[in-house]
């Protein structure tokens, strides 16, 4: 091998070198940190009505809907449960990017903006509906079995989407705001019902009456606010009531 | 283009595509995010991690966890009827818990941890062996037959899927009662327990003294 071989042969080796070193140099600097994404400890803040109802919706304006830049899983919701809370209708909005979190194998894996989604649980089967995208603001998000058949018809933003299937004796119940996050400790838990209603034994509406806490993971950095019965909100703790 | 390994033309040509290896090299051997991530799935409905039928089970939880804990003779006094309860079995209820919401007006038992009771009722018109049946089909789940006599649907383990439901149940309906017992224990054995509830009567003076 002549000398002007062997110098090729080095000006091939670190040009190689260099584009490695570079991109890799890039790759990392980019990415910054390795970091290890859990998506465990689902956190929610659930109040519920002083009193029952057949019927439970945010209206005027209605629950909010935000869309954060997440990386687990979001949801707000509005549920009918009985009081053993073996069964439920729930509906709201959730984003699952990761997939899994809040498939309840009935939902599935969101992309883009949140998702309106209406589900079903008599502890014995599951049945959903959901995949509307939805916009940033206020919406009415409407559960209720007016005609006590059983199967409750879920509302949003003034028309019917879903009906469920046959829930026999569960035709009314506990009524209850639902703030919740599948967390890596990144997760924004907030969220606001305004013009919060119950459906009474005449079908009627009225306002939620006497809320309180019924449950709370004590999600750091985040509390409840219960302004009046109308007016429910997860906050942010560095912000006061 | 031709080129020449001797030419500074074809050099430069040879070293650019070493950066390019080198480059490629880089993004293969790396991975493209440094992200590792891991999903644990939420336990639908639950209030806490544990999904419900499995925590009314547990007689360290609340059966309900908004209600309060009363007497069978305070709940049947609020309630103004009987409540079924289980009699001539291993089933003691002088050990029962009994649960009230006084929100709902809603009562639930519990026995240790093989079996609770829920005593929803029916709405006005809703006719429980037509109800049954159209549960049964609605959720393709579960078979309509009779205990007793009274319309029953019984609805084994994991037939609406994994731990749809976790245990057997067995709806019963009594008067205008939908009795729903839950038992950690096979269908036969919950069935039995179902053949020994008595239907509720009306209390002649609910109100009064026990």
């Amino acid at each position: 091998m002549g000398r002007k071989g062997w110098c090729l042969e080095l000006q091939l080796g670190l040009a190689f070198l260099a584009g490695f070193v570079m991109t890799s140099g890039w790759i990392l600097l980019t990415a910054g940190p390795a970091s290890a994404v859990t998506c465990v400890d689902v956190l929610n803040t659930t109040d519920e009505a002083g009193a029952n109802g057949r019927g439970n919706r945010a209206e005027n304006p209605g629950m909010h809907i935000y869309n954060d830049t997440i990386e687990c899983g979001r949801a707000s919701s509005l549920f009918v449960k009985n009081a053993t809370e073996t069964k439920f209708v729930e509906v709201g909005w959730f984003e699952d990017p990761v997939g899994g979190l809040f498939d309840y194998n009935c939902l599935g894996e969101t992309t883009g903006p949140p998702r309106l989604f209406a589900f079903v649980d008599t502890g014995a089967s599951r049945s959903c509906s959901w995949g509307m995208e939805l916009s940033v603001g206020d919406d009415g998000f409407t559960l209720k079995d007016p005609d006590q058949n059983g199967r409750w018809t879920f509302g949003h933003a003034g028309s019917n989407f879903y009906i469920s299937p046959d829930l026999g004796s569960f035709n009314s119940g506990l009524l209850r705001t639902n703030g919740e996050r599948g967390g890596n400790g990144n997760e924004p838990a907030r969220s606001e019902f305004a013009g919060l209603d119950r459906m009474d034994d005449a079908n009627n509406w009225s306002a939620w009456q006497n809320p309180f806490e019924a449950w709370t993971s004590d999600d750091p950095g985040f509390h409840d606010c219960i302004d009046n019965g109308h007016h429910i909100r997860v906050i942010n703790d560095s912000n006061t009531c | 283009m031709n080129i020449r390994a001797g030419s500074a033309t074809g050099r430069v040509g040879i070293v650019v595509a070493a950066l390019a290896v080198g480059a490629t090299t880089a993004l293969l051997l790396l991975p493209s995010s440094q992200k590792d991530e891991q999903v644990v799935r939420r336990v639908p409905g639950a209030a806490d991690e544990e999904a419900p039928i499995v925590r009314a089970l547990d007689p360290t939880q609340p059966l309900m966890p908004t209600g309060e804990k009363v007497s069978l003779t305070e709940a049947e006094k609020l309630l103004g009827f009987s409540i079924p309860m289980p009699s001539g079995s291993d089933e003691s209820n002088q050990d029962a818990e009994v649960w009230f919401s006084a929100t709902t007006g809603e009562v639930a038992t519990r026995f240790g941890s093989d079996l609770f009771i829920e005593y929803p009722i029916w709405a006005p018109g809703q006719d429980p062996a037509r109800e049954y049946s159209e549960q049964a089909a609605s959720w393709n789940q579960g078979e309509v037959s009779e205990i007793s006599g009274h319309p029953a649907w019984l609805i084994p383990a994991n037939s609406g899927g994994e731990g749809l439901p976790p245990v057997p149940v067995v709806h019963i309906s009594m008067g205008n009662l939908d009795v729903t017992l839950y038992g950690d224990m096979s269908m036969d054995s919950l069935i039995g327990i179902a053949q020994t509830l008595e239907p509720p009567h009306v209390l002649a003076d609910p109100g009064g003294s026990a």
